[in-house]
């Protein structure tokens, strides 16, 4: 490693892996993540929501563990892996908690829903089997202005009790 | 939202971030996890010149025991440390408070350190050192220095580090086995500042108790409640009673903020409710060590 200099005009060369693939990309070094990952890599399905990491809608996965990208500058990301909402379907279609909020209307406007499910892939990692009070807790993490939370948790709580 | 223009500078040792810090002369700002920082860069409530992230100097992001000491260094995740079998089995309480920081996204990202060096007069992990004795390492041009917690902490967002220093590691006395700990809190929304916190220590092998009790939210800085100490370990009663007295004592001492949402009688009375809350769930903690 060594001092590494960048001017604010300058651009900066930033290479990642974002949803598995190798990604490279320039920018000056006050891009927040959420700006980077919409405007200069099309992944749109990240919102912008509070802009200052308060309602948590651009929740994504920071080498695997979930972190706000609107209060990370995409300089702090060079080098390490993300996951956004749209490296989370496969080959299958939806993932098991992508169906769960489906079937359970855990979402109404749909603006939250990348955060809470990026969100709750974590919150599920690191507490496979949670009480509903535990996944309520960790749910607050994302601001629904919509749904009431009801169809959220019982979403996040069908897919810790079919693991 | 965005931020202004401003340089990017990672240095990968110390003494080139205290170098950059003298020569940005007050108009460069350290960024650990930015958690905090970036907000206020977005909002434009800081528009430095330049800023100087710490990740890439080496070292910084250690957890170690040392001759009864839990070091912590500048650049620690709160995640890391919360998870971290250390911290849970030896300073359990600074564990607890790592539960009540913002949320999980933010602990991710988010540093002790940071935390500490901003110090908003709302945050649990200032209130917790002060409760736990602990101490701050920092280094700056004139060399290192070693603060206490209780002289750290001036007042809001204001510490004893110099412009040119740099928290360099936060260092804990390991709690000792049998003392009960508690962390209550009150805030409007799970993972907001607490609008009061307490923190409560009860050593239950001097005297009838000896209480330690440090809040947060009601002023500048931390606050000890020495007259809510002293009426629990010193004062006569079961200690329910004592609890229920040193929470009034708590009260009465400390001098609350005025805010327009918050009036000083609320927070008086939210300090009265969670020190007694906080003393009673630390006697019952030190109740599960006697059992077999």
């Amino acid at each position: 490693m060594s001092h590494e200099v960048y001017e604010a005009s300058e651009l900066v060369s930033l290479s990642l892996e974002v949803n598995g693939q190798p990604v490279t990309g320039q920018c000056h070094p006050r891009k927040l993540l959420v700006d980077f990952l919409r405007e200069d890599l099309g992944l749109t399905g990240t919102h912008a929501g509070c802009e200052h990491g308060i309602c948590g809608a651009c929740t994504i996965l920071i080498d695997g563990q979930a972190a706000r990208s609107c209060i990370t500058l995409a300089i702090q990301v060079n080098g390490l892996q993300i996951q956004t909402i749209e490296g989370l379907a496969g080959p299958d279609g939806l993932h098991p908690l992508q169906k769960a909020f489906q079937t359970h209307h855990a979402l109404q406007c749909g603006f939250c829903t990348p955060g809470m499910l990026m969100t709750a892939i974590d919150f599920l990692n690191t507490n496979p089997q949670p009480s509903e009070g535990e996944v309520r807790d960790a749910m607050s993490a994302v601001i629904c202005r919509c749904t009431g939370y009801q169809g959220i948790v019982r979403a996040v709580m069908s897919v810790s009790e079919s693991r | 939202m965005k931020p202004a223009p401003f340089a990017y500078h990672r240095p990968d040792e110390l003494s080139q971030a205290i170098a950059l810090l003298t020569e940005f002369d007050g108009e460069a700002k350290i960024i650990a996890g930015g958690q905090s920082l970036v907000p206020m860069l977005n909002f434009r409530l800081v528009t430095p010149r330049a800023l100087i992230d710490l990740s890439g100097i080496p070292g910084l992001d250690q957890i170690s025991i040392h001759s009864g000491w839990l070091h912590i260094g500048a650049m620690v995740r709160q995640r890391q440390a919360e998870a971290h079998p250390d911290v849970r089995a030896r300073v359990p309480l600074l564990a607890e408070a790592l539960g009540w920081v913002g949320h999980l996204p933010t602990r991710t990202r988010g540093t002790i350190g940071g935390s500490v060096a901003l110090a908003d007069p709302a945050a649990e992990l200032p209130m917790v050192l002060m409760a736990l004795d602990a101490v701050i390492h920092s280094l700056g041009p004139k060399g290192a220095r070693v603060i206490p917690a209780d002289q750290f902490f001036l007042s809001i967002y204001t510490t004893a580090l110099e412009p040119d220093e740099v928290l360099t590691e936060i260092r804990i006395p390991l709690m000792k086995p049998g003392v009960g700990y508690a962390l209550e809190e009150f805030s409007r929304r799970k993972g907001d500042f607490a609008i009061v916190g307490i923190a409560a220590l009860v050593d239950r092998s001097v005297g009838q108790g000896q209480a330690r009790l440090v809040a947060c939210g009601v002023s500048g800085a931390p606050v000890r409640l020495l007259a809510a100490e002293a009426a629990f370990s010193k004062g006569p009663g079961a200690p329910a009673e004592r609890a229920m007295r040193a929470a009034a004592c708590a009260a009465d001492e400390i001098e609350p903020m005025h805010s327009p949402s918050v009036t000083i009688a609320y927070r008086r009375q939210l300090t009265q409710a969670l020190t007694e809350r906080a003393l009673i769930r630390a006697m019952r903690k030190t109740e599960e060590y006697v059992k077999p």
